[in-house]
């Protein structure tokens, strides 16, 4: 029964904890998500600070070359004068308008870097992609992108005078600057990759070890069309394949290029851990309650079996006070009832009938304290089993002699079926003390019937004794109830006559030899069964 | 007579100041010459044309150039220890030779760059060196980005009357960022252009040679192998020796060559070659050191008797002495004889050793290449005949170097394989670049 209720008081207690931190784990994590969502936007406009500065680069090349490519002649010693001159420029090209190469020179000699150069180039110089910078809307068939940047409208391309050509070669993304000069001609100026990329290194941030917060560590990464790392800067070694908190592709011309933001994820998983931590100590709290309300539940209602408790202990410690005097009576009630057989039958006819009811009500008292006593010591496992052999019938005999005076007296008739008698392995005492509180059962609640049948059996290993009696009988509801302690048909007072321990003795003491005590199905009154465990006592006996 | 007229023909035409004011002895010499002035008549042939710049001698080290120097420290894991701390005593010891109108910065990187002291002047010498001290090693290898920075760092004092040099030390493969040779020789020749000069340390055998070389040569730099840590301050000094003697910078040599006459190829240096025009760039003048440029050309047939223009040769050089643009030029002819013995008597022995030189190195590249295909018995073939022809030159014009450069093709023959290769490979591509450049290795004063 305990563990039942503490079963119950647990759920009580768990239950809604397990609810509260389902709750409270969505709600942190929702919270999560929204911060690092705030802190992931946080970061991207820090990138994007990162990738004006790289605008601002390419902006500043483009004035530059602009107030470079002002040239006074286009003869191919001046632009061989100019590549040599400029550390960012790998080659220079111009076009006639009709998309004729005037330079590098088609009919004069050329030097290695213009024969390599007219190679990686002729795609988009055969293609003429940038002869027919007109047509925005098509796509190059040389795989280039044009960026116009002078144009504020994107398709009409024709006012273009200057912009970008991407163009992807050798180790991938490639510029060039193209300006239409005032005759028409184009000219075109590559820029060296490898400088470039120096240039925007020089630009960007270094990283700074000293006077750097923990929580203000990062890693920004300038990576590639290839995803591979052109530049980086910052503290924080991100883990092989670990996600950028933040990433952002780059404004044009290098918009195949992205940049990457990388933070220290063990200091942001550290706030996680706060919140979680917050959590935590609310379930803590709410454990303590809701387990100090559980205490309070299970206390209230064990109350009543406590008072129970206590009353048994009480009266417990009376029986024993009582036992010896009562041992007295009964001694002294014999001794008088001896004396009075002297006596002339017709002067002690009225006191031998008193003497006869004081005999029996003492007796009854000395089962009541023995029964207390009993269940007192069955609660303590106390009980010591004292098996003997002996014949079951026996036992049932005694017990029914002892109780014909009182069932007579009530109008009862004991009617007993003997089929127990071999010798076992018997605790005769607490066959008897079984017997007996079914017999004081009838007594009290089946005196109604007038009758109750007593039928013994024996079976090998086993003994089957049943009591049957024709009283009200027990609803079926109440069919295991009656064996709880303290548990009674009726609380109405005039029907009590006794603590309501008398079955849950029987029940018990049959249970420690090996049996039970059973209220069987029948079809008037209540028919217990007391199933024993009697080994037999003779192939004991002579081995 | 033809002798006499061949003579003076083939003679070194004097170099002719256009600056004016300045002193003969504060000129750079420029030195055209033929390695045949007389060739064989009747007949189309290839010759070699040198044109030698040597440097004046500095008058006194107070006389000096200011320089402008980043040193560019590779801190990555592989350096820690012994490296890292040899490498910081080499810059230290460096930063010390170093005076109040210098600039100096220290740019370092792993796997991101710091520039630990920006370019400053160096007024307060005992601060950059306390920063040096505190440089940790720890991370992968950003080389690219560590150029890139301590190019930036040299661009705010970008200056004419400076020598503007970056010395990169690194004992690793570049890891992050762009690491291929052609894209660091990319970046080399456009900072050339700027006239900053990268010169590259490789320490131990960890790093990548080629990468490294590429980067040294494209900007006019040099190159050097360092296998121990503990060479790193003598070879600092050995270095800054050279930074620190720089008499002129942005050499430009411009040459006509006469119609007929057909360039075919710079053997030592990188040029551009318009036609008869043919371009090529030094950086850097080192006091009484020589550098030169040897063009392959070919001669159309000319007359017994005659003589024939050959090329026009410009020069233009900023004198770091004088602070001013000077400019040199000459011609040079070449005059025809049917005579075979008296084109090898008349032949110029210097410029012969030259050519041996260079041929022999070009022959040594293309072993490095026949060994990295796997052909280890072609690339050891060719390093002995190298060894044969140096050895043959060498006796005929009796000339230690080419010896020495025997020897060493023939060492290199014998450790093609084995532990020894990874060691030879990363000594090739030292001699090679310093052969090209005319760069003075550096020798241990123990060894021998």
């Amino acid at each position: 029964m305990a563990a039942k209720q503490i079963i119950i008081l647990g759920l009580i207690v768990c239950l809604p904890l397990a609810l509260f931190a389902w709750l409270g784990d969505r709600l942190v994590r929702q919270e999560q998500t929204m911060v690092r969502q705030q802190f992931r936007d946080l970061l991207a406009d820090k990138l994007r600070d990162t990738d004006r500065t790289i605008a601002g680069y390419f902006t500043r090349t483009q004035r530059e070359l602009l107030d470079l490519t002002e040239l006074q002649s286009l003869d191919t010693a001046s632009l061989r004068e100019f590549v040599r001159q400029q550390p960012r420029v790998s080659q220079v090209f111009v076009l006639e308008k009709d998309g004729r190469l005037l330079h590098p020179p088609l009919d004069a000699p050329r030097n290695a870097s213009e024969q390599e150069f007219l190679h990686r180039a002729e795609p988009f110089l055969v293609d003429r992609d940038l002869v027919r910078l007109t047509d925005a809307d098509r796509p190059s068939a040389s795989g280039g992108r044009i960026y116009g940047n002078s144009s504020p409208r994107e398709s009409a391309a024709a006012d273009q005078t200057h912009g970008w050509y991407v163009w992807y070669w050798g180790r991938g993304l490639n510029l060039i600057f193209f300006r239409r000069l005032e005759s028409g001609r184009v000219i075109g100026v590559e820029l060296l990759r490898a400088r470039w990329m120096a240039d925007l290194i020089g630009e960007l941030p270094q990283t700074v070890e000293i006077d750097q917060a923990p929580a203000a560590a990062s890693r920004i990464q300038l990576v590639d069309s290839g995803a591979n790392v052109v530049y980086q800067w910052g503290t924080v070694e991100p883990a092989e394949g670990a996600e950028p908190m933040a990433e952002i592709p780059l404004s044009s011309p290098l918009s195949s290029w992205r940049l990457r933001y990388f933070v220290d994820e063990k200091a942001f998983a550290a706030g996680g851990r706060s919140a979680y931590f917050n959590l935590f100590s609310a379930l803590v709290v709410a454990g303590i309650g809701l387990a100090g309300l559980a205490v309070y539940f299970y206390r209230e209602s064990t109350r009543e079996l406590r008072e129970a408790n206590t009353r048994v202990n009480f009266v417990n410690q009376v029986s024993h006070e009582l036992k010896t005097p009562l041992t007295n009576i009964r001694l002294y009630a014999d001794l008088l009832e001896a004396d009075l057989l002297a006596l002339d039958e017709k002067e002690a006819a009225g006191p031998r009938e008193r003497l006869k009811v004081i005999v029996s009500e003492s007796g009854r008292l000395s089962r009541l304290i023995g029964n207390v006593l009993t269940f007192a010591k069955l609660q303590r496992k106390q009980v010591a089993r004292r098996v003997k052999p002996g014949r079951v019938d026996e036992t049932i005999r005694g017990v029914i002699e002892r109780f014909e005076p009182a069932m007579a007296q009530t109008g009862i008739e004991i009617r007993f079926q003997a089929g127990a008698g071999e010798l076992v392995e018997l605790d005769a005492d607490a066959l008897e003390q079984i017997l007996v509180n079914l017999l004081s059962n009838v007594e009290k609640y089946a005196a109604a019937g007038q009758s109750v049948e007593i039928v013994s059996s024996h079976q090998p290993d086993r003994t089957i004794i049943t009591v049957a009696d024709e009283g009200p009988g027990i609803d079926t509801a109440a069919r295991e109830k009656v064996f709880q302690p303290f548990f009674r048909l009726s609380d109405r007072l005039e029907d009590t006559a006794g603590a309501g321990i008398g079955l849950s003795i029987a029940r018990n003491l049959a249970r420690l030899h090996g049996g039970n005590v059973r209220l069987v199905p029948s079809e008037r009154g209540a028919k217990f069964e007391v199933d024993l465990h009697t080994p037999s006592a003779e192939s004991k006996a002579t081995p | 007579m033809r002798r006499s007229i061949s003579a003076s023909l083939s003679l070194l035409v004097l170099a002719a100041s256009l600056g004016g004011s300045s002193a003969v002895g504060s000129q750079v010499q420029l030195n055209v010459s033929m390695a045949n002035p007389t060739l064989l008549a009747e007949k189309k042939q290839t010759t070699f044309i040198k044109i030698g710049l040597t440097g004046f001698k500095m008058k006194s080290s107070a006389q000096r150039a200011p320089v402008n120097v980043c040193i560019v420290l590779d801190k990555s894991g592989s350096m820690s220890g012994n490296k890292i701390a040899k490498a910081k005593e080499a810059a230290i010891a460096a930063i010390r030779r170093l005076g109040k109108r210098d600039i100096v910065s220290i740019v370092v990187y792993d796997s991101t760059v710091q520039v630990v002291v920006p370019a400053t002047k160096l007024t307060d010498k005992e601060s950059v060196i306390a920063k040096i001290r505190q440089i940790s090693s720890g991370g992968s290898t950003a080389l690219f980005a560590g150029v890139s920075k301590g190019a930036a760092e040299i661009r705010k004092f970008l200056d004419k009357n400076r020598v503007n040099r970056m010395i990169l030390l690194s004992d690793g493969r570049a890891n992050v960022g762009p690491q291929s040779p052609s894209e660091l020789g990319d970046l080399g020749a456009s900072l050339m252009k700027e006239g900053i000069s990268v010169t590259t340390m490789g320490l131990g055998l960890d790093y990548n040679e080629d990468l490294m070389t590429r980067l040294a040569q494209k900007s006019s730099g040099n190159h050097l192998f360092i296998e121990n840590a503990n060479d790193l301050v003598a070879l600092f000094n050995h270095e800054f020796d050279d930074v620190l003697s720089v008499v002129a910078q942005e050499v430009v040599i411009d040459m006509r060559l006469a119609k007929g006459i057909r360039p075919i190829r710079t053997m030592n240096v990188d040029s551009e070659i318009n036609g008869q025009q043919v371009i090529v760039k030094l950086n850097q003048l080192y006091s009484e050191q020589e550098k030169y440029a040897l063009l392959e050309i070919e001669v159309p047939p000319g007359k017994v008797g005659q003589s024939r223009a050959i090329a026009e040769v410009k020069v233009s050089y900023a004198n770091m002495q004088t602070k001013t643009t000077d400019r040199l030029s000459s011609s040079i002819r070449v005059a025809f004889t049917d005579s075979k013995a008296e084109v090898e008597k008349l032949a110029n022995v210097k410029v012969k050793i030259a050519c041996v030189l260079q041929i022999a190195n070009k022959r040594n590249e293309l072993a490095t290449a026949l060994r990295d295909k796997g052909d280890i018995e072609g690339a050891r073939e060719v390093l002995i005949g190298n060894y044969g022809y140096l050895r043959f030159n060498a006796k005929l014009y009796g000339d230690e170097k080419l010896l020495g450069r025997a020897d060493d093709n023939r060492w290199q023959s014998e450790n093609l394989d084995g532990k020894n290769w990874a060691h030879n490979r990363k000594r090739m591509r030292e001699q090679q670049n310093a052969d090209l450049n005319s760069q003075k290795l550096y020798k241990k004063p123990e060894k021998k």
